[in-house]
């Protein structure tokens, strides 16, 4: 496997996968907001 | 009609709009188009279209869709008629329903041949050892593409029982609803589809190299992916490829995105939520699919592997490769179960905007609304089922539904987005209840990079595809000969040179004339000898006739004329049935639902 292919592949997985990780922990730690219904 | 309905969780949402993007062209498709464009050079193009056009047109949908749906607008129709202010606007609709009805039914068909690839695994009947054309036979016979009909031929193909318990299992989650029905099965399938992934990962990945063949190992594999070829990025061929792969990928200009986003709250978050849905899909895209399906395939096909097509690569090449891995019957079934799961999550939300649509304009219950919805589908998919020879049926819907008018869509939504509804206004809503920051100029690119990006991916499709284009319109009269006799052209032209000796072999892919002056003191020769009309009639329209054919030069010329007019036939009476219907659909709506609002603009306001 040559040099640049490692670096290609491990530059576009490893950011992907900090993005969706990054993501999903934010998405994990803020639930959805409840709003009250004003006829109650 | 009861109460609002809106997604439970935030979790929820965002799966359920990854598992309607993630399907097979982020396993079977991405890897063959990365490596046959450049491989690693091709992630350049791949990221500069994610971050311009993917992630703001996921946003804007994003948008577009809470804005209408905290309106009480959950279908395109009345989403489009509160985004344009004008009760008319209710038919540019049309689209985003056309495009998840039609195309379900075809999708349902390859969820059911992922399922019973899975099954056939289970029950070891895939295991057929190293002889790859078993493998062919096996996935013809089963998906009925031998001939006009044989799918439904029970005694051959058990597909059609596959489909059925698809086609139930689908409406059955529509039914049981939003909530109960498509949140729960994506917040189970997506974590489910993960782990079946890492699985088949790290078998690939410990594969060694082949015995009989040690240059084919799992690193030449990845190599062979990810070996960035610079070259290729002066092709613009390349960046439209990446463009194509991230816009089809991202399932942006679907109608789904729109409708899913209609059941959030109007402080909800939507900027985080689009971006983790986007990036899950692309999760799945590069880290799993671009490790997994090339280099297990290399390992055992080598640089052939690079030459398959979705289907090829799918359920031809990968079947051959489990069939040769230690442990392959376990992994095989882990691979294709994913992918059933992948077309389940993905084939439910092609119903649901259909589904909301029939529940708003008829103001019937789920239930109702679902059994309509399986009448109308149930048709698409018969006659989808029916025209199985050479997936003609597939391939046509596929290319009109599938591609072509999810293009046209995006672009008239990027339009309306851009300079209809108002880039400030759009921004406005982005940013409510917002988790991240969202850069102004995502507006700015919105309005003006996104429509031009669009349109060019437009001419792109209809240059690339122009045989589509053609086969609605061009006369299959000169196919009307003995064409049983001639047989394909690959025999004519060796019927030709067998009686014409010390002629170079006739490439079939020359044109008429090439042909003719190669052959020209000899032809008159062997077209006397082959009956000379009938040869003369077909050399005439060769040119014309392998322009047409495209990919399909195997076909004898019968099987090709068939494959032309029932692939026409589809789009005539599929077409025009699905746009009739939604048509009267639409008015039907427009009339119960949007009427009911004498001041429009009042009841839309000023947010």
């Amino acid at each position: 496997m040559t040099t640049a292919a490692i670096i290609v592949m491990s530059v576009s997985v490893c950011t992907i996968l900090f993005v969706f990780l990054f993501c999903i922990i934010k998405v994990l730690s803020n639930p959805l907001v409840e709003e009250k219904d004003p006829k109650k | 009609m009861s109460g609002k309905i809106y997604w439970g969780s935030r979790l929820g949402v965002v799966l359920a709009v990854a598992g309607s993007a993630v399907g097979l062209g982020n396993f079977l498709r991405f890897p063959g188009v990365a490596a046959q464009n450049g491989a690693g050079a091709f992630m350049i193009p791949y990221f500069i279209a994610l971050l311009i056009v993917g992630i703001p047109l996921a946003w804007a949908e994003w948008s577009m869709g809470r804005y209408a749906g905290t309106r009480g607008f959950h279908s395109a129709p009345g989403i489009f008629a509160a985004l344009v202010r004008k009760k008319s606007a209710a038919f540019l609709g049309v689209f985003a329903l056309l495009i998840p009805l039609m195309v379900y039914t075809y999708y349902v068909i390859i969820e059911a041949w992922c399922l019973g690839y899975a099954f056939h695994y289970l029950n070891g009947a895939l295991m057929k050892g190293d002889n790859a054309e078993q493998y062919g036979t096996f996935f013809t016979t089963f998906t009925g593409a031998g001939a006009v009909g044989s799918a439904l031929d029970t005694t051959a193909t058990p597909i059609l029982y596959f489909v059925i318990f698809t086609f139930v299992l689908n409406f059955g989650l529509i039914i049981l609803g939003l909530n109960k029905g498509i949140e729960i099965v994506c917040k189970i399938a997506m974590p489910l589809m993960i782990f079946c992934a890492v699985c088949v990962l790290i078998r690939v990945l410990t594969l060694g190299s082949n015995p009989d063949w040690p240059g084919e190992s799992v690193a030449n594999g990845l190599n062979f992916m990810w070996d960035p070829d610079f070259s290729k990025l002066k092709e613009p061929s390349t960046w439209l490829e990446a463009a194509g792969q991230i816009f089809f990928s991202l399932s942006v200009g679907f109608g789904v995105i729109i409708n899913y986003a209609s059941y959030l709250r109007k402080k909800e978050d939507i900027a985080l939520s689009g971006l983790t849905a986007s990036t899950t899909n692309e999760f799945f895209e590069v880290c799993l699919g671009g490790l997994i399906t090339l280099p297990a395939a290399f390992i055992f096909l080598g640089v052939a592997a690079g030459s398959f097509g979705t289907f090829g690569l799918g359920f031809n090449a990968l079947p051959n490769v489990f069939a040769l891995m230690p442990g392959g019957q376990f992994f095989g079934f882990l691979w294709y179960f994913m992918l059933f799961l992948a077309a389940i999550t993905s084939s439910i939300s092609m119903l649901q905007p259909v589904s909301a649509f029939i529940q708003e304009g008829l103001g019937v219950n789920r239930v109702t609304a679902a059994t309509i919805l399986a009448a109308m589908t149930g048709v698409g998919c018969s006659f989808t089922m029916y025209y199985s020879s050479g997936l003609g049926a597939i391939d046509t819907i596929d290319f009109w539904c599938g591609t072509f008018l999810i293009v046209v869509l995006a672009l008239c939504q990027s339009i309306i987005y851009g300079w209809i509804f108002g880039v400030e206004r759009g921004h406005e809503e982005l940013r409510r209840g917002a988790l991240i920051p969202v850069p102004k100029l995502v507006s700015y690119m919105l309005k003006y990079v996104t429509p031009v990006f669009l349109f060019v991916i437009l001419i792109g499709t209809i240059a690339d595809k122009g045989v589509y284009f053609e086969r609605l319109t061009r006369s299959t009269d000169f196919l009307t000969l003995e064409n049983d006799r001639i047989g394909s052209l690959d025999d004519l032209n060796g019927k030709v040179l067998a009686l014409v000796e010390g002629t170079a072999a006739p490439d079939i892919g020359d044109s008429e004339s090439e042909f003719t002056t190669r052959n020209f003191a000899t032809l008159d020769q062997a077209m006397m000898a082959l009956q000379s009309q009938e040869v003369a009639a077909v050399f005439g329209n060769r040119a014309d006739l392998l322009a047409g054919m495209g990919d399909n030069q195997s076909l004898t010329l019968a099987e090709y004329e068939a494959d032309t007019i029932a692939r026409r036939s589809i789009m005539i009476i599929l077409g025009a049935l699905a746009i009739l219907t939604l048509m009267v659909g639409i008015a039907v709506y427009r009339w119960t639902k949007l009427n009911k609002f004498i001041d429009f603009d009042s009841h839309l306001g000023e947010d």
